[in-house]
């Protein structure tokens, strides 16, 4: 077996697209472990750039799989959206596959990430795509994973005891409207559908890879220095980009992992909403 | 870049990147966009952190502290040549080469590749990642 960790070094701008895309050559998977939409990366084939911000680049080639791993927190609608325009351009998702362990982006996490920011007398930067809300409820054991999502009956209860408590404190903290319940079940359960195909414990596909001595390439989102843990807090992601998060990000033991490549730039770049460095 | 947010410029800190280094286990670098250094006469390279007078090696846990340290810097000479068709370290200026090693011995870590340019091709092997082939 062979495995390697491509992680950003810095604050995310390393251009760890262009080394996962070149490391990417030689791997039969190619697997996300953390993070969601918010990333992503760019790729050029055959002249035409695709934009990915939730499948990994590995999508490309058909002998490889493509794999989004417990970690990530999967916007279904973001997700169907890439899957289709993949499609309309001829290339295959058949080798895509989703971890069922993996949690859901809800329209509540999407409207409280916004929200929440707002109330922050330090912004710490969202991007005001759910990412954060969604792993605040995976914490508060009130999430719901794509397991339960592909199950219309587990589905309805989980949303239904979740919305619950969203709608009051949408209403009663924030002095929004509250969402109602038939709209996201209706809209999700069509999400469900398209996503059933995909769907698979990707803990399994990955070590059994690994067992038969496949190259397998993790790939990071963000950077070491937005780790939740290691980084520079608050200004950090809400998971663990450090190659340690590959390991429970989809489900392998750390000792699966041969190499942990560190991109960063010849020089330091960050965001400038955040507060200085030294340098 | 994918946000296309507005980033601030700073020479290359290896206190961040041994603190990266340490808490990931980079067995490797790989180290992007060396060409954007061109025609720069003198190279900075952030060593160190100076807190209340004295050197750190570790970078700060709070912000309040990191606001607090001054950045110890050491130079290198730059260089001229156009490096975007480098394909081997050999193929670098000597003060290209120099940076690049200065960087591995700060960070304690060796380089696997150095891109000198947004091409596939421009993305150079120093060192096998893959342990099958």
């Amino acid at each position: 077996m062979s495995s390697i960790v491509v992680v950003g070094s810095q604050w995310g701008d390393e251009g760890k697209g262009k080394i996962t895309d070149f490391f990417g050559q030689d791997a039969d998977i190619t697997a996300r472990y953390q993070g969601g939409d918010n990333a992503g990366h760019t790729i050029v084939l055959n002249g035409k750039s695709y934009h990915l911000q939730l499948i990994p680049s590995g999508i490309f080639d058909q002998e490889k799989y493509s794999v989004i791993g417990n970690g990530v927190v999967v916007n279904p609608k973001s997700l169907i959206n890439e899957i289709d325009q993949l499609k309309k351009d001829g290339i295959s998702t058949d080798n895509l596959r989703i971890s069922n362990r993996a949690h859901v982006i809800m329209p509540y996490h999407i409207l409280l990430d916004g929200l929440q920011e707002k109330k922050k007398d330090a912004k710490i930067g969202t991007t005001n795509k759910g990412i954060g809300p969604a792993y605040m409820d995976k914490y508060e054991r009130i999430g719901i994973r794509i397991a339960d999502l592909i199950d219309k009956e587990t589905f309805e209860e989980k949303l239904r005891s979740a919305l619950e408590v969203k709608n009051e404190l949408l209403t009663k903290i924030y002095d929004v409207a509250p969402l109602n319940f038939d709209t996201i079940f209706n809209e999700y359960n069509a999400y469900a559908d398209r996503i059933r195909p995909y769907v698979i414990d990707a803990s399994y596909l990955i070590n059994n890879a690994l067992d038969e001595h496949k190259n397998v390439l993790f790939e990071g989102a963000q950077g070491v220095m937005l780790d939740v843990d290691h980084g520079t807090y608050p200004f950090v992601t809400s998971s663990n980009p450090s190659a340690s998060g590959a390991a429970v990000g989809t489900g392998i033991g750390p000792n699966r992992i041969d190499n942990v490549i560190g991109v960063c730039k010849a020089y330091t770049s960050r965001l400038v909403k955040v507060p200085s460095q030294p340098s | 870049m994918v946000t296309k947010r507005p980033r601030r410029i700073g020479w290359f800190d290896s206190v961040v990147l041994r603190h990266s280094a340490r808490v990931s286990g980079f067995t490797h670098l790989a180290l992007n966009c060396l060409d954007i250094l061109t025609g720069i006469k003198t190279l900075k390279i952030c060593v160190a952190y100076k807190l209340d007078g004295k050197e750190i090696d570790d970078y700060p846990a709070t912000l309040k502290e990191l606001n607090q340290c001054e950045a110890v810097y050491e130079e290198l000479p730059g260089w001229e040549e156009d490096i975007t068709k480098a394909k081997t370290l050999a193929d670098l200026p000597e003060n290209a080469r120099n940076y690049l090693k200065r960087i591995s011995e700060l960070v304690h870590v060796p380089l696997a590749t150095f891109s000198v340019g947004p091409d596939r091709e421009q993305t150079n092997v120093v060192e096998k990642v893959w342990q099958n082939n």
